[in-house]
Parts: structure tokens; sequence; C-alpha cells
């Protein structure tokens, strides 16, 4: 027995040997998406995002769950009982990194400033548009303070596009900046071949935990089944997204696996609520009850990479619930077809049309729907457009209904607010039309507060009755899957697909 | 000469003109509206209006044509709506790619094609022409993307022998680099080496069966002076033509060619720009490449006349 623990603890040592992370290692990231910016401030799509994380910092930051918000280079922070006012601390001794026209000096107050006014003025997709000014209260300390009451705040702070940049270097290299990137994080970009690679090394001044790596190579691979090949022949060792369809080549390759992680997106059929078929519940009805949901998840994600949803919260989001399914209709074409007889279609079928993008997965669903509805007495025409058709169409309700796909923060707030408050009728979000006083009570509930309980109980809240008044039949939640290296240490996926490689409790390295 | 050159110039303009209100009104014809599609489900109204008015999308469309059409023709894209740089420049950087892969691809398909059709010819209705021909038809109707996906299990994963995707870096050598452009070529040539080896074949077999090859037959010439001297060198006239145009078919084959290999060329931003709804940025590419297939154009018809007297003289005196 004696002997048993003492092997066990020399084992236990020469293991942690093996698994020391060392200061050395070097990564190389393939990414289907290209980034088109370094402009915190300029960006509009997660690749840019992702690149970016690693020069700039924000005030707090999600972990690599997305669950829960951590301090950065704020230390700690306020907030004024209307919700109006948030007063942040700031870190001590956070240094930029050293650019042409500044030489590494110290993050004060006035830089928060500054960059919360540079994203409120030239960000494109109006970013902190909650804002409406910030007051520099002491060196250290600085107010931001809301044009209205608004809880996910915070969330929207985690976002790099509310980076704090560095306004000597803004300044100096006005729209150069975006290939000059200057911020406080934990790497320095070294090399930006656009369409190709980025290479990043570490910032050996940085103010926090010091990162295990000391290079990240990005390669851009647009086609996701030869990023899945670059994975499998060692030239990269994360990929950013993995097809359901390659799923069974990376578990056939002993050095490598793939890492999921529920993800922070919904996919649905939205109906219209203003005109068609559609506006009778009966109908509403027979149409989720005519559907076979987990079958037509089985359909298209044969490998699991997609699950069948149930509410539009998805488990990415720290206010998912678990027992959403109890909201849900559930599978009965006999129901179904009782129920088309009782709104008047007998002996004629419902005739609808469901627009789709051109995506494959969605329009392979609006097939499915398609022929399940055609049993129970729906005659069902699928309409494929190009993006510009498809929004022109169904935000202005012209579509009897039509599949649509969100992803977006893990705040509940993103997945609620803009797909079912009245306010966003007319947007692509609520392109039904749907309109419930009492959900949009209890969005601004929501909005209201920032016990995120209590939130998570009103968004639940909101859920239940959207689900009950049947307007919107959820699809799936894909699964978020990273190929990785089994090389690669102290990595886990994040809802957001965002690949994160240095976070609050995340310091990836590679093993030799 | 000159005055050939000068008129097939002077011809262009309608041409180019006619390119750039196409460009301009096939981008007003898609549907949807740029800015609200850019902008995000949380643009207000007023954002989007504001937006319209920067990219000047709320004039009169002849007022926007005039303006647009003088900026091209000060050589001025515009501004790419997402990477927020002067699209000329964004097109300038991936050239280079873009036209190095396209010539590798054509000196493969003229290096293998070209013999290819002249074997074929030479031996008419023997088994290597069946071969040639049934190649080159396959050659023909291989799609890129299908080739491209073969090419890269066969040559990176399975035998590792080059790599899959991406440019070489310069500072690890030639081959490097080289390596990087093996398989892109490869799957973007074949397309052009069927066209090549039929057409050289059909060209060869044309010549060879004219008069003054079989003078020289009777004259007593040797076989491989006739064949190379006379025959290849009159057979391989329209065979230029046929490769000057191929290059323009090899610029828009680059662009799936480049997804694959994820190559930073003019294909990937054109394919980048669509996804993400670029408007400025299609348009220019979309001009740019049809300038530059137009000047392709032109150069082989100059050629052509020059390798061609015939041509020439049509336009003497005139």
């Amino acid at each position: 027995m004696k002997r048993l623990a003492v092997s066990l603890i020399v084992l236990a040592f020469f293991a942690s040997l093996v698994a020391a992370p060392s200061y050395d290692s070097v990564i190389r990231v393939g990414s289907d998406q290209n980034p088109t910016t370094m402009d915190p401030a300029m960006y509009q799509d997660l690749a840019s995002a992702q690149v970016m994380r690693n020069v700039f910092e924000t005030l707090v930051a999600y972990d690599a769950d997305v669950k829960q918000i951590h301090p950065l280079l704020a230390e700690s922070w306020e907030v004024s009982p209307d919700l109006k006012e948030w007063t942040f601390k700031l870190r001590k001794g956070v240094r930029f990194q050293k650019g042409k026209f500044q030489d590494g000096r110290e993050v004060t107050a006035e830089d928060v400033k500054y960059s919360f006014e540079r994203a409120i003025t030239i960000s494109p997709m109006v970013r902190l548009y909650m804002v409406d000014h910030v007051e520099v209260l002491d060196r250290y300390t600085v107010k931001v303070v809301l044009k209205y009451p608004y809880a996910p705040f915070l969330t929207v702070l985690t976002d790099v596009g509310a980076a704090i940049v560095p306004k000597e270097e803004c300044e100096g290299w006005k729209d150069q900046f975006t290939l000059h990137p200057v911020g406080t994080g934990p790497f320095k970009m070294v090399e930006w071949v656009k369409d190709s690679h980025m290479v990043f090394e570490r910032n050996e001044d940085y103010w926090g935990e010091r990162p295990y790596l000391k290079q990240i190579i990005y390669k851009f691979i647009p086609d996701k089944s030869v990023l899945t090949m670059a994975l499998l022949s060692g030239e990269v060792d994360i990929t950013s997204d993995v097809l359901d369809q390659d799923i069974p080549k990376l578990n056939a390759n002993p050095n490598v696996q793939a890492m999921a992680v529920g993800g922070c997106n919904v996919y649905a059929v939205y109906m219209n609520s203003m005109k068609g078929p559609t506006t009778d519940k009966r109908v509403r009805e027979a149409f989720f009850r005519g559907i076979d949901i987990e079958q037509l998840v089985k359909v298209i994600f044969p490998n699991g990479t997609g699950i069948a949803a149930y509410g539009p919260i998805p488990p990415g989001s720290w206010a998912y619930n678990p027992n959403v399914k109890s909201f849900y209709t559930g599978y009965d074409p006999e129901k179904a077809k009782q129920l088309l007889k009782e709104a008047g279609y007998d002996g004629k079928p419902v005739k609808m049309t469901i627009y789709t993008p051109e995506d494959p997965n969605r329009r392979k669903a609006a097939v499915i729907i398609q022929s399940m509805l055609k049993k129970v007495g729906f005659e069902i025409e699928v309409q494929s457009l190009e993006w510009g058709s498809f929004t022109a169409v169904t935000s202005k309700a012209d579509a009897d209904a039509y599949t649509i796909g969100w992803t977006w923060y893990p705040d509940p707030e993103f997945f609620i607010f803009y797909m079912f408050h009245s306010s966003r009728k007319g947007t692509y979000g609520n392109g039904g039309g749907y309109n419930n006083p009492e959900v949009d009570r209890l969005i601004e509930l929501g909005e209201s507060s920032v016990d995120q309980e209590q939130r998570t109980q009103y968004y639940r809240k909101a859920e239940e009755l959207i689900m009950k008044d049947l307007y919107y039949f959820p699809l799936w939640h894909k699964l978020v899957v990273n190929g990785v290296n089994k090389k690669v240490r102290g990595y886990k996926p994040s809802p957001d697909m965002m690949i994160r490689l240095y976070a609050p409790g995340t310091n990836v390295w590679v093993e030799k | 000469m000159g005055k050939y050159v000068a008129k097939r110039i002077i011809q262009l303009i309608p041409t180019l003109f006619f390119v750039i209100l196409t460009a301009f009104l096939l981008m007003k014809l898609i549907p949807g509206d740029p800015a609200m599609i850019l902008l995000g489900p949380q643009a207000r109204a007023e954002d989007i209006a504001r937006f319209r008015q920067q990219l000047g999308l709320d004039r009169p469309l002849p007022v926007q044509f005039l303006i647009y059409l003088k900026r091209v023709l000060m050589g001025d894209l515009g501004i790419s709506l997402v990477y927020r740089q002067s699209v000329l420049s964004l097109i300038l950087e991936r050239l280079p790619v873009t036209i190095t892969l396209s010539l590798c691809a054509l000196v493969i398909a003229v290096s293998i094609g070209i013999p290819a059709g002249v074997m074929a010819a030479m031996k008419h209705n023997s088994f290597i022409d069946l071969l040639v021909t049934i190649l080159a038809l396959m050659g023909l109707s291989m799609p890129i993307f299908w080739f491209g996906m073969m090419l890269i299990i066969v040559f990176s994963l399975e035998l590792g022998w080059l790599p899959a995707v991406g440019l070489g870096d310069p500072t690890k050598g030639l081959w490097d680099v080289v390596s990087h452009f093996i398989l892109p070529s490869l799957a973007l040539g074949i397309l052009s080496t069927g066209t090549i080896a039929r057409f050289t074949r059909s060209s060869m077999l044309e010549v060879l069966n004219q008069d003054y090859i079989r003078t020289a037959y009777a004259k007593g010439l040797r076989r491989t002076l006739i064949l190379y001297r006379h025959a290849l060198r009159n057979a391989l006239v329209p065979v230029i033509t046929v490769i000057g145009l191929q290059l323009g078919n090899l610029l828009a084959g680059a662009v799936l060619t480049e997804t694959v290999f994820a190559l930073p060329g003019l294909g990937k931003l054109m394919v980048d720009g669509i996804f993400r709804r670029d408007y400025m940025l299609v348009q220019g590419e979309v001009l740019f490449t049809a300038i530059l297939y137009i000047f392709v154009n032109l150069a082989v018809d100059i050629a052509y006349a020059f390798i061609n007297p015939k041509i020439r003289q049509t336009y003497r005196g005139v």
C-alpha cells in the first residue's frame, strides 16, 4: 500500500514534469474568417475581434465560458441605483505597449474617456450608443453616464469595440492605426499579410500574468473542409469551426480532437403575426405539432454538432433555462390535422411560403419542414433568397414565415429584446412583427436590473410567454466545435465562437 | 501596325464606358440597402440615414453615376465599406499573387497542353490520340473546387509532399514559396490544359493536311524538320489567341482556386467582399477585372497581328 502511494507520488511528479508549461511555445490558429481591421472602434466581425483581443484590453472581460464578467483594466466598479451612472476604478500601473508616438505610458481615466468617445464617434456599428457622456473623476476613476438605465452595459464593455486605446497613437497614425495597433494587451502584432496570416509576439512588459505563448500565428483558410485538412496534416494546431461532416475525420486521427461547447446562437422559424395564415393560432399550433424537431436536427447534424432548440435563449447564455422543453407543444401530427380542420382548412391545404437565405442548413431545414408538414395538411413553398433580398422581404413582414439565425453576446437581452420587443418591428430580428405588451414589460424590467438572478427570471418568463404565443418555432442551437491538436494545453472553446488563448482563467500553451 | 493599334485602342472607349455603367448598375440592382446591412441589427433609422448620406446613396441615380464615372476615370474605385481602405490599394496589394498564380497555371497548361496536342495530331486516330482527347475532356470538365481538394488530400494529407494552403515564407528560401504555388497552379492549370491540347490537336491536323506539307514531304525533307519547322509554327498561330483568352479565364478561375488554397489574391478578396456585402469593393473589383480582361484581349489581338501579317494588311491605308 505504502509502495503504491510512493509510486503514485513519483508518477505524479514525472507527470507534472512532462506537462509543465513552458514559456516558449508557439501556436498556429487556423481560422475560416479573415480579419478586416485592427482598430477596435472600426471592427464589425468576429474574426477581427478575436485577433484584436491579443493587443487590446477592455475594462472588464468574460472568461472562456462567457458566464462570468471579470475585472480587467478596471479593478472594481459601482452602479447607481437608477442604473444610469457606472463608476470604474482603474487598475494602477498598467502601461500601453511602446509605439511610435508614446513610450509605454500609464493608462489613466482620460484614456477611458478618449476611447469611449472615439468609439461613439467613428464606429460604423454605432457602438456604445447608450452612452451619454464620460466624466473623469480623478486619475484612476471614471464615470460613464448612460442615456437610459441599461443593465447589460457591462456585457457591452466586454466587447473589444470598447477597448482602451492610446490617444497619441490613434491621432498620430490616423486611419493607419489599424496597421499599427497599440494597446495594453498580452501580445503585440508583428506581422499582418492581408488574407493570408498574422503573427503576434508576447508583450514582455505586460501587467498581468505572463502568457505561456511566445508567439501566435493565425492562418486564414476560408474553406472549412480545407481547414480541417490543415489541422490533420499538422499545419495548424486549432481550427475555428469544424463542419458536422468532418467530425468522423477528426475522431479517426489520434493526434487531434474535436472540442465542443453549447453556443450563443439560435436558429428558428419566425412566423408572420400581421398577415397571412399564421395569424390564426390554430394554424401555428398545427405547424408546431407537425414537425418532429429531434428528427429534423438529426438529419441536418448527423454527427451531433447541433442540438434541438426549444426556446430563443441559447445554452451558451447564463439565462438558458434547462427546463425550456416544458413550454414546448411537442410533436403530434394527428392533433395538427385536427387543429387545421377546426381552423376551416378541411380538405384544402394551408398554402404558405417559407423564406430562407442561402445557408445550406437552413435551406435543408425548410425542405424537411415542407415534407413533414405536407402530411398534416400544409402546402409550403420554399423560397431561397440572396441575403439582401432576404432581409428586405423578411424585415417588412412580407413573408409568411422565414428562417432566422441569430448570434450575439451571452446576455439574454440580445436574444430577447432584439427579436421580440415590439419596438424592433421592421427589423430582421422581429420581422414577424411580434407584439406582446407583457413580454415588452418583462424585457424592460430585465434591462433595468443588475441582479443577474432576477434578470434571469424576467427573461425566462418572457421566453415562456413567447413560446406560448407560438410565433417562433425554434430549430436548433449549433455547438461551437474547435478542432484541437492534443499537444495544445489549457484550452477550452467559448460559446461565442471566439478562440481565447489568453483570458481570465485561461493561459494556453503547446507541448513540445 | 501603329494605325492598327491606335484603332483598336479607340474601339475600347465605348466598351470601357459600357463596363463602368454595367458595374455601377449591377450594384444598384442588387436588392437590400447596403447601409442597413452593414450597420447591423442594432442600427437606428437616423444612423442609417447618416450613413447613406456619407456614401452619397441619397442622391439621384444619374448624379451618383456621374460622380462614380469621374472618380473611376481618376483611378479612384472608392473606399471599401468593410476595410475602410481604398479599393484600388486593396486590389493592388493582392494582384501579384493572382498574376503569379495565373501565369504559373498558364505555363503548366502550355507545357503540357501543346506537346499533348501535337502528339495526338501526329498519331492521329491512334490510342494516344484517344487518350489525349479523353484526358483533355476530363480536364475541361473537372470542377476546380473538387480537383483542388483531391490534390490536397493526395499530396498534402496522404503523401505529405507539399503544403496544403497559404503563401510560402520567403525567409525560408525559394522552395518554400514555390512549393506553396504548385498545387494551386496545377488545380487551376488543368482547366486550360484540356482546351489548349484540343485546340493544338485540331490546328495541327489542319496544317498537316495542307498542300505545302505534302510538298515538303515530296521534296524528301526530314520528317522532324517538316513537323517542327513547317507544321508546328503555322499551327501555333491560332493557338496563341487561345492561350491569350485562357489567361482571362484563368484570372476568373483564380476566384475558386484562391478560396480552396487560401491564397491572398484577387479572387479571395472578391469572395470575402461578396460574403461581407462590401458593395464598393465588389463593384471596384468587377470593374478592375473587366478592364484587365479587356487589356489582355487587346494585347492578344496586337500580338496576333504581329504574328499574322494578313490582319495588319486589312488596316493598311484605311
